[in-house]
């Protein structure tokens, strides 16, 4: 299998800088673009492939887990984040329950009485996303110190990749209805 | 030669460059001008088109037969109908789908109108140069789907070019801007708001290297839109199109007047003038503008960044001389714009750039765009299942394994989706094909499809047959049709809204809609008791009075209007609800 940290050039590892890694990216980039004399796209469409996988926490360890055959077969969220789940869960599902009154609204008054309401939620999915990336730095703040225990690594990553998906997911909301105050005013 | 043009094909205006010397510099035609109106005019007598400033000249005498904003039909199919807009010339759909323009008998397709204006550069160009050009870098709107993009390129195509690139118009003008600050770090955002199209790219410029991180646009928002506005509140008796060239004459006035006053040209009896102050013209592009706002917060959340986090806000596009538009960018970005760039011929000049990188005048400087929608295929169930998401760095590759569903299942229909709509059909399709296969049992047949996103922005779909090693390429480059069902619904869902009014159903509509409002009136008055004087409550008591009577009475039209009497007169209330909240949220962040 491809092995992206070579494909970049670097040192394989469960850390890497966000920065040092554009960087690389941006150096490779200016060498294998097609425009830039690479022949054909394939080795830019590799390197981009390789810096989309390192790029994310998650997906760099699973990758670095694969490459040492060791491969994750769960799909249940961990254990201990089983109440986050499920307090995430509520935030997400009483943002779209919002989203939709507020569509289906058919005037104007409706929509502004809705106003307090996607205030609160914002407030809601903020503080939701401050407890997930907090614990996401808690979780890559073991990284630099990780022995090389895979089964301790695939919990690590298994638990980012949850947090990474759940973020995402405040995300969007977080647009959505930023969308929907701005459309509003 | 092996000359590279580059090409800005825009909504109101095109223009032309090569790199000369190592700059890029953009050709004047023979009248001295660097920007031929995007206009094309067919004459009654059949000769040839007129292209550029004479055809826009008979804009306004011969509006059947003068095609203009023709950007803003390309690669639109008859399930956008809603979305065409009205046009002073015909349109019609040719068997395939796709839009046309109707000019007499001929059917035009947009594809030939903007290879019309593309040949009128080259000939320009030519004749500047002395010598022929044969390739072109063309420039599209960021937010432009496939089959824009597709169409694009082929008005190039016909019009005697290579199209060496399809190139964004936001990123063009960031290499513009770009090009002597090589040196650089900086993260900008491209605003890009032209006649017909809006775009908002956020680049991280890093040593040559030009990083789109996200992109967004709308690609029927523009100044078009502030035009037709100003036409509908214009009451002078004259035609639509005699209204537009006065409204477009008093819009740019307006960037630097307060008033302006036009007399009527050949206006017969009463002399007639048009009058419009900056401040009625921007209470009416203010709602249009607004809708920029959306786009942007979109890219900076998929860009993961905030707008504290970028160095520059660059202003382009004719429509971005509005101060009501700088107004709004300082106020949204909390900066003041970077108004460096020449709004008409930044992009121009930036395909100039690309058109260099391509042929080897321009060194190290290299470009990675994204694609701006995600793309992906329909899974059971009718949902979308992403496979290449929205701001991916192009070029890309990425392939995805399905298998069969059914015992001896000896095909798979596959549809090809570009959009950002959770469900399958609210994207937009870019093509379906079949795979067949030998039978076998359920879950045994594979095929891979593999998904290529070329640096123009154009997909390239290939199937592999795991068991077989056969691949397919998938051609996507034809429109698909709706069926004739769909359209026949079509037809007698218009013929139905002809006689809208007078249908129980309309009515019952609109008496849903007073059921509704009345109750959220109520409300919003128990909510804001010391913020309404007396006076405004009882304006607002008479309406809703008008309402309960008009809904009794049965008859649609009063209740339509008195719904939106209503609507309007509590719009004071809407605005004073929306900022106590704000006011509350504000209290308890800070408490």
């Amino acid at each position: 299998m491809t092995n992206y940290f070579e494909v970049l050039g670097l040192p394989e590892s469960l850390v890497i800088d966000d920065e040092a890694l554009k960087e690389r990216f941006h150096e490779i980039s200016a060498r294998v673009h097609p425009d830039a004399g690479g022949e054909d796209a394939t080795r830019f469409q590799l390197a981009n492939e390789a810096f989309n996988i390192l790029r994310q926490p998650s997906r760099r360890l699973l990758h670095l887990l694969a490459l040492h055959g060791f491969s994750e077969q769960t799909t249940q969220p961990p254990a201990n984040l089983i109440d986050l789940f499920f307090e995430t869960n509520v935030t997400l599902t009483s943002a779209d329950d919002l989203t939709r009154r507020f569509d289906s609204a058919s005037n104007a008054l409706q929509k502004a009485l809705l106003t307090n309401d996607l205030m609160q939620c914002e407030e809601n999915l903020s503080r939701t996303l401050q407890t997930l990336t907090l614990l996401e730095t808690q979780n890559l703040e073991k990284l630099p110190n990780a022995p090389q225990d895979w089964p301790a690594i695939a919990k690590i990553a298994h638990t980012l990749s949850y947090l990474a998906k759940w973020k995402t997911e405040i995300a969007q909301r977080q647009t959505r209805l930023a969308e929907k105050t701005f459309g509003a005013l | 030669m092996n000359d590279i043009a580059g090409i800005d094909l825009g909504t109101t205006n095109s223009a032309i460059g090569v790199m000369d010397a190592g700059f890029p510099i953009l050709l004047a035609d023979a009248n001295h001008s660097r920007l031929t109106p995007s206009v094309v005019h067919f004459p009654e007598d059949g000769s040839s088109p007129l292209v550029g400033q004479p055809a826009a000249r008979m804009r306004a005498v011969q509006p059947l037969r003068t095609v203009f904003s023709v950007k803003r039909l390309m690669g639109a199919r008859r399930g956008d109908a809603e979305k065409i807009p009205d046009f002073p010339f015909d349109t019609t759909f040719q068997p395939d789908g796709s839009v046309a323009a109707q000019i007499g008998d001929r059917t035009i397709s947009p594809e030939e109108i903007s290879a019309a204006i593309l040949h009128k550069l080259k000939t320009d160009a030519e004749a500047a140069l002395e010598r022929p050009i044969f390739r072109a870098v063309i420039t599209v709107p960021a937010y432009f789907n496939d089959a824009q993009r597709a169409a694009t390129k082929r008005a190039g195509e016909i019009a005697g070019f290579t199209v060496e690139r399809i190139l964004n118009e936001p990123t063009a003008a960031a290499l513009a801007y770009g090009l002597d600050k090589l040196a650089e770090k900086s993260k900008v955002a491209v605003f890009d708001l032209g006649g017909g199209t809006f775009d908002i790219s956020i680049l991280e410029l890093n040593q040559g290297v030009f990083e789109v991180l996200a992109t967004n646009g709308n690609t029927r928002l523009g100044g078009d839109d502030i035009d037709a506005a100003l036409v509908a509140d214009c009451d002078l008796p004259l035609p639509d199109y005699e209204k537009r060239e006065l409204a477009i004459e008093a819009k740019h006035r307006l960037s630097t007047e307060e008033t302006v006053e036009i007399p009527v040209p050949f206006s017969s009896g009463t002399p007639l003038v048009y009058r419009l102050t900056r401040d009625r013209l921007e209470a009416l592009s203010r709602p249009i503008l607004e809708k920029t706002r959306l786009h942007c917060v979109r890219s900076l959340s998929d860009a993961r960044l905030t707008a504290a986090d970028l160095d520059q806000v660059i202003l382009i596009g004719g429509a971005t001389r509005m101060p009501l538009v700088r107004r709004l960018v300082t106020e949204w970005f909390q900066r003041e714009p970077n108004l460096t760039q020449h709004p008409d011929e930044a992009v121009a000049i930036g395909a100039t750039i690309q058109a260099g990188i391509l042929s080897g005048a321009v060194r190290d400087v290299v470009l990675l765009d994204v694609t701006p929608l995600s793309l992906g295929i329909e899974t059971a169930g009718g949902l979308m299942n992403v496979i290449i998401p929205r701001n991916s760095t192009i070029p890309i590759k990425r392939g995805e394994m399905f298998t069969t569903t059914a015992h001896n299942q000896t095909s798979m229909a596959i549809k090809v989706l570009q959009g950002e709509r959770e469900m399958a059909r609210d994207n937009w399709l870019l093509g379906e094909f079949q795979i067949d296969f030998d039978p076998a049992p359920r879950g045994v047949a594979r095929v891979g499809i593999q998904f290529e996103i070329d640096a123009n922005g154009l997909l390239r779909v290939l199937a592999r047959d795991t068991a077989t090693g056969l691949d397919r390429m998938l051609d996507l480059t034809t429109a698909v049709d709706v069926s004739d069902e769909q359209v026949e619904k079509m037809i007698a869902e218009s013929v139905e809204h002809a006689f809208d009014d007078m249908s129980e159903r309309i009515f019952t509509e609109a008496k849903m809609k007073a059921l509704e409002l009345i109750p959220a009136v109520r409300h919003a008055l128990e909510n804001l008791p010391s913020e309404i004087d007396e006076s405004e409550r009882k304006r607002i008591d008479v309406l809703v009075a008008e309402v309960e009577s008009a809904i009794s009475s049965g008859e649609t039209p009063r209740l339509k209007r008195a719904n939106s009497a209503l609507d309007e007169g509590t719009q004071h209330l809407a605005t004073l609800l929306i900022e106590k909240a704000m006011e509350e949220a504000l209290a308890r962040r800070t408490a």
